[in-house]
C-alpha cells in the first residue's frame, strides 16, 4: 500500500483554515464598508470634503517650516562662533530664505519679513471649522489604517480604536453644525418600549447598529484568526520540517544517477578503490552512523528513519505531529459561534428592557416623583450600569455555588 | 482575570455611556454660562444643545456591547473550567540513549457538555531536549465530549534522568476577553543513557566485515569451547567421542578433534566522577565522553559474554555495580551512567580500598579518569590493585585537549604553554606507574572511544582478569 501523501493532506487541511479565514475577512470588510458609507451619509456634507484635509495639510507644512526657520535662525546659525559677522550672517540668511520659499511656493518677502506666522494665524482663525473636520478626516483615514492591521491578524484592539475614534468625529461634526440625530419627540418617547423600537428603526440608527455588528462580527473574526493563524502557521512550519528532512532522501536518488556509484550491475567504482568507503557513503544517505554527530545533516537522516519508522506502525503519526487531529471541525465551530452572536444579541434586547423597567421603577415608585435632581437619561444609564451589574454579581455567586456543589460531589464520591 | 482585549471592549462600551451623560452635562453648562454671565458658547461651538440628540444611540449601543461583555464573562465562568478538561502525555519510551528520539503525545478531553473555546495548552520540555519535528504547543477548541491529539519529537541530547512537563493550560473565551493560566503538575520521567552512536558504528562495521574487528585480536587456545579448533592424531586416553570418524576414514588414521577454549574475563569500569572531569564545552565534557567509552565497553563485554561491572568514583565510591552479564545488566549499568555527576575531589586509593573489599577475585580494571588528582593516592591505588590481583589500565583523557576554545593567538598561545604543563605532569605520574608495568594511554576527545575499544580487545586477548 502506497504511504499516503501527508504534506498534500496537511496543506489541505491548510487551504481550508484560510478559506474560513478569508469568508470572515469578506464578511468584515463588507459590514466595514456598510458603516462608513452609512457614517459619510450621517455627517454633514462639508466635513467629508477633501479640501479640509488639504487645508490642515498646508497648515502642518507651514508649521514645519515655521520651526525649520526657528531652528536655523535661532539655533543653529549662531552656533558657529565666525558667523556673527553681519555680512556673511546676511547672505546665509538670503540663501536660506530664497531655497525655503521656493520649496513651499510663498513670496520671500514674506518668510524674511516675519509675517509669515501672522499668516498662519490668519488661516488658522479664518478656517477654524475647517481645520477641525480636516483634522477629524485625518484621525479617522488613520483609524482606517488601524483597521487594517485588524484585518490581517484579527486583534480587537485595532478595531475598537477605529470605532472609538468613528464616535469622537461623529461628535466632533455634530458639535461643530447645527446637524440633530432626532428631534425632542424621539428624545421624549425613548423612554418606552414602543419609543426604543421607533429609535432603533430610524434611519440614523444604521449607523449604530452597524458598529455594534461590527464590534460582535470583530469579536467573532478576532477568534477564528486567534484559531486558524496559529494552526495554518504551525501546519506551514511542520510542513517546511518534512521538507528538510526528505531532503536526505532526495540527495540519496540524486546520488544513484551520477558515476560515483555506477550503473547498477557492474563493478562499481567505490567497490574497487574501497568496500569500507562504499559501504559508508551508502550510509550516508541510507542510514546516519558515519555523519558527523549534532550536524543538522545527521539529525535529518537520522529523524528520517525514526519518521519512517514509526509511519510504518501508526499511518497517523505525521498528521499527528502535524497537528490535524487536534483541529475541530469547522462547521461546528461556525454553528457554535452563531448560537453565541444570537445569545449576545437577545441578551442586550433583555438587558435594555430590564433597564426601562428599572427607570420607570425608580421615577415612578422610589422616589414617588421626587427624584427631580436626575433627568431621565441619566437614570437610565445608572439603571443600565445597575442591571449589569446585577448580572456579572448573580454570575459571580452563582459561579461560586456551582463550584461548592462540585466539590462537594467530589468529596462524597471519595 | 481580564485581558487587554477585554478591558478595551469594555473601556469602549462604558465610554459611549459617558459620552451620552457627558452631553446633559455640557448643555447644562453652557445654559449657565448663558444665564449666569451671558456667555453664549455657541458662538464658537454652534451645535453645543443639539449633542443631547446623539445621546440615545449610544446609550443603545453600549448596552449592547456591556451585554456582550457580560454574557461572554458568563460563558467562560461557567463554561471554562479546568476540571472538565483531562489531559494525558504518553511517551514513545521511557528510557533512550542520548541522540535518540522520543515522541511524545498530548491528549486532551473534554469531558463536559460545553465547547472549551479557545484553548492554548504547552508542554514544557527540559532544556537539554531538542524539539526536531512538531510543536510542543497548540492553540485549538475542545468540542464537548470528545478529545484532541498532538504529537511532537525531541531528540534527548545529554544523558540524565529527566522529567518532562509540567503542562502550562491558558484557558480563554471566544473573543479573547478573559484568560486563566494553570500549570498542570502532570510529569513524566524519562531516563536518557549516554549516546550509543558509537555502539551503532561498531554494529554497522561488524554488519558489513563480519569479525573484522573481533577476529584481530581472538584468544586461539585449545580446550572445550564450541569453535572448531582443528584435527590431531589420536592418543590413547583421548575420548572416544572426540574422534571425528570422517576425517579418520579418509585418513586411514584416527583423529580426534579439537576446540577453541572459550575465555571470559571478569572486567571493571572505574569512572572518575570528579570535578575536574566536568571540564570541557557543554554537553561534550571529560565525564560524557567517559561515559560514551564505558557504554561501548559495556557493550562489547556483553556481546563477548564476558563479566562486566561499573565503580563510579570521586572521594570513595560513588557507584558499584558488581560484575555480571547479560541485557538486564547492560541497563543497569547504562541508568547509573544516566545520573552520575561530576563532583567532589578524586581518591582513586580510597575507591580501590572499597572495591577490593567488595570483590574478592582477580579482574581487570579499565580506569577512566583524568588522573588530576594526587599522584601518590593514584600509585597507592595501583598497589593496592595489584596486590589483590587486580590488573589495571588507564584510559587517561588530557584535559586542555577538552577545553580547547581559542578564538586567538593569545588564547592560543595559552592553551600550548598549559598543555606543556599539562603533559609533563601526565608524564611523571606514567613513569610512576611503569613501575609496576601499568600503562596510561593518554586520550584526546577524538580517539577516547577508539582506545577504548582497543584496550579491550587487546585485553581480551592477553586474557587479562581471566576467570
Amino acid at each position: 500500500m502506497a504511504a499516503p501523501n501527508y504534506r498534500q493532506i496537511i496543506l489541505n487541511r491548510r487551504r481550508d483554515l484560510l478559506i474560513l479565514l478569508n469568508i470572515f475577512r469578506v464578511t468584515v470588510i463588507i459590514i466595514f464598508i456598510a458603516t462608513i458609507y452609512y457614517l459619510l451619509l450621517l455627517i454633514p456634507e462639508e466635513l467629508a470634503e477633501v479640501k479640509n484635509i488639504v487645508l490642515v495639510v498646508s497648515i502642518v507644512k507651514d508649521l514645519i517650516v515655521v520651526g525649520l526657520v526657528f531652528l536655523i535662525f535661532v539655533v543653529i546659525i549662531p552656533s558657529f562662533g565666525r558667523m556673527d559677522q553681519y555680512i556673511y550672517t546676511r547672505l546665509l540668511f538670503s540663501i536660506l530664505i530664497t531655497y525655503i520659499s521656493s520649496l513651499i511656493c510663498v513670496d520671500p518677502s514674506l518668510l524674511a519679513g516675519g509675517d509669515y506666522i501672522g499668516y498662519i494665524i490668519r488661516s488658522v482663525t479664518e478656517n477654524a471649522y475647517s481645520i477641525v473636520y480636516g483634522a477629524t478626516l485625518i484621525a479617522l483615514i488613520i483609524s482606517g489604517i488601524l483597521f487594517i492591521g485588524f484585518i490581517r491578524r484579527g486583534t480587537l484592539e485595532l478595531l475598537l480604536v477605529f470605532l472609538l475614534v468613528t464616535y469622537l468625529m461623529l461628535i466632533f461634526s455634530s458639535l461643530f453644525t447645527q446637524f440633530s440625530f432626532s428631534n425632542s419627540e424621539t428624545l421624549t418617547n425613548f423612554f418606552t418600549v414602543k419609543g426604543i423600537i421607533d429609535f432603533l428603526s430610524s434611519s440614523h440608527m444604521i449607523f449604530f447598529i452597524l458598529t455594534f455588528v461590527l464590534v460582535e462580527v470583530g469579536q467573532v473574526f478576532s477568534f477564528v484568526c486567534m484559531y486558524t493563524i496559529p494552526l495554518s502557521d504551525r501546519f506551514n512550519r511542520i510542513i517546511r520540517q518534512m521538507e528538510r528532512i526528505e531532503r536526505v532522501t532526495r540527495v540519496e536518488e540524486k546520488k544513484t544517477e551520477t558515476s560515483l556509484v555506477g550503473p547498477p550491475g557492474e563493478k562499481r567504482f567505490l567497490e574497487v578503490i574501497s568496500p569500507l568507503a562504499k559501504s559508508i557513503i551508502r550510509d550516508a544517505y541510507e542510514g546516519y552512523a558515519f555523519l558527523g554527530e549534532g550536524t543538522s545533516f545527521f539529525v535529518s537522516a537520522k529523524l528520517k528513519a525514526y519518521t519512517d519508522a514509526m509511519t510504518k506502525k501508526d499511518q497517523n503519526f505525521m498528521l499527528r505531529i502535524a497537528g490535524l487531529f487536534a483541529a475541530p471541525g469547522i462547521a461546528s465551530i461556525i454553528v457554535s459561534l452563531v448560537v453565541l452572536m444570537l445569545v449576545k444579541i437577545v441578551g442586550g434586547i433583555v438587558v435594555i428592557l430590564m433597564a426601562l423597567y428599572l427607570l420607570t421603577y425608580i421615577l415612578g415608585k422610589i422616589g414617588e416623583g421626587q427624584i427631580v435632581e436626575m433627568s431621565r437619561i441619566e437614570a437610565y444609564i445608572f439603571a443600565n450600569f445597575a442591571v449589569l451589574a446585577l448580572m456579572y454579581v448573580l454570575i459571580v455567586i452563582l459561579g461560586a455555588r456551582f463550584k461548592m456543589r462540585r466539590l462537594r460531589a467530589i468529596k462524597e464520591i471519595s | 482575570m481580564i485581558t487587554r482585549r477585554g478591558g478595551f471592549l469594555i473601556i469602549f462600551g462604558v465610554s459611549l455611556e459617558l459620552f451620552a451623560l457627558s452631553f446633559y452635562a455640557i448643555r447644562d453648562f453652557a445654559s449657565f454660562l448663558k444665564d449666569l454671565m451671558g456667555v453664549d458658547l455657541r458662538v464658537f461651538l454652534p451645535n453645543i444643545y443639539g449633542l443631547i440628540y446623539l445621546s440615545p444611540a449610544l446609550i443603545l449601543i453600549s448596552t449592547l456591547v456591556l451585554t456582550s461583555v457580560v454574557i461572554s464573562f458568563t460563558n467562560y465562568h461557567f463554561f471554562t473550567k479546568l476540571e472538565f478538561i483531562e489531559v494525558r502525555r504518553k511517551l514513545s519510551t521511557n528510557r533512550c540513549f542520548a541522540g535518540d528520539f522520543v515522541t511524545v503525545t498530548i491528549t486532551l478531553e473534554n469531558k463536559s457538555r460545553f465547547w472549551i473555546n479557545n484553548i492554548f495548552i504547552s508542554d514544557i520540555i527540559p532544556d537539554t531536549f531538542d524539539l526536531v519535528l512538531g510543536e510542543n504547543f497548540i492553540a485549538t477548541s475542545l468540542p464537548p465530549k470528545s478529545s484532541i491529539e498532538f504529537s511532537y519529537i525531541v531528540r534527548c541530547s545529554v544523558r540524565g534522568i529527566y522529567k518532562i512537563g509540567p503542562i502550562q493550560i491558558v484557558l480563554q473565551d471566544r473573543a479573547g476577553l478573559f484568560l486563566k493560566s494553570y500549570l498542570v503538575e502532570n510529569y513524566s520521567d524519562i531516563v536518557v543513557y549516554p549516546s550509543y552512536e558509537d555502539v551503532k558504528r561498531l554494529e554497522f562495521l561488524q554488519k558489513a566485515y563480519g569479525s573484522l574487528l573481533f577476529g584481530r585480536y581472538r584468544v586461539r587456545e585449545k580446550g572445550h569451547g564450541y569453535d572448531f579448533w582443528g584435527l590431531r592424531k589420536y592418543i590413547p586416553g583421548d575420548s572416544v567421542k572426540s574422534i571425528d570418524w570422517k576425517a579418520s576414514a579418509r585418513a586411514g588414521t584416527l583423529f580426534v578433534r579439537e576446540y577453541e577454549a572459550e575465555k571470559n574475563i571478569k572486567m571493571y569500569i572505574f569512572v572518575d566522577a570528579s570535578s575536574s572531569m566536568s571540564a570541557g564545552m557543554a554537553r561534550m565534557t571529560k565525564l560524557d565522553y567517559v561515559a560514551r567509552a564505558t557504554v561501548l565497553l559495556s557493550y562489547l563485554a556483553n556481546r563477548s559474554r564476558d563479566f562486566f561491572g561499573l565503580v563510579v568514583f570521586s572521594d570513595g565510591i560513588k557507584e558499584y555495580i558488581p560484575a555480571g552479564k547479560g541485557r538486564m545488566h547492560f541497563y543497569k549499568i547504562m541508568e547509573t551512567l544516566s545520573k552520575i555527576d561530576a563532583e567532589g575531589p578524586s581518591n582513586l586509593s580510597r575507591a580501590m580500598k572499597e572495591f577490593i573489599m567488595r570483590e574478592k577475585r582477580a579482574s581487570l580494571a579499565i580506569v577512566l579518569s583524568d588522573l588530576e588528582g594526587d599522584p601518590t593516592i593514584i600509585e597507592e591505588a595501583v598497589k593496592i590493585a595489584l596486590s589483590h590481583k587486580v590488573n589495571v589500565i588507564f584510559i587517561a583523557p588530557i584535559g586542555p585537549l577538552f577545553e580547547k576554545i581559542y578564538t586567538e593567538e593569545l588564547s592560543r598561545a595559552f592553551f600550548e604553554v598549559a598543555l606543556m604543563e599539562y603533559m609533563k605532569r601526565r608524564e611523571q605520574i606514567k613513569y610512576r606507574l611503569a613501575k609496576y608495568g601499568v600503562h596510561v594511554l593518554d586520550v584526546g576527545p577524538e580517539d577516547l572511544v577508539a582506545i577504548a575499544l582497543e584496550t579491550f580487545l587487546k585485553a581480551k586477548a592477553r586474557g587479562i582478569g581471566m576467570m
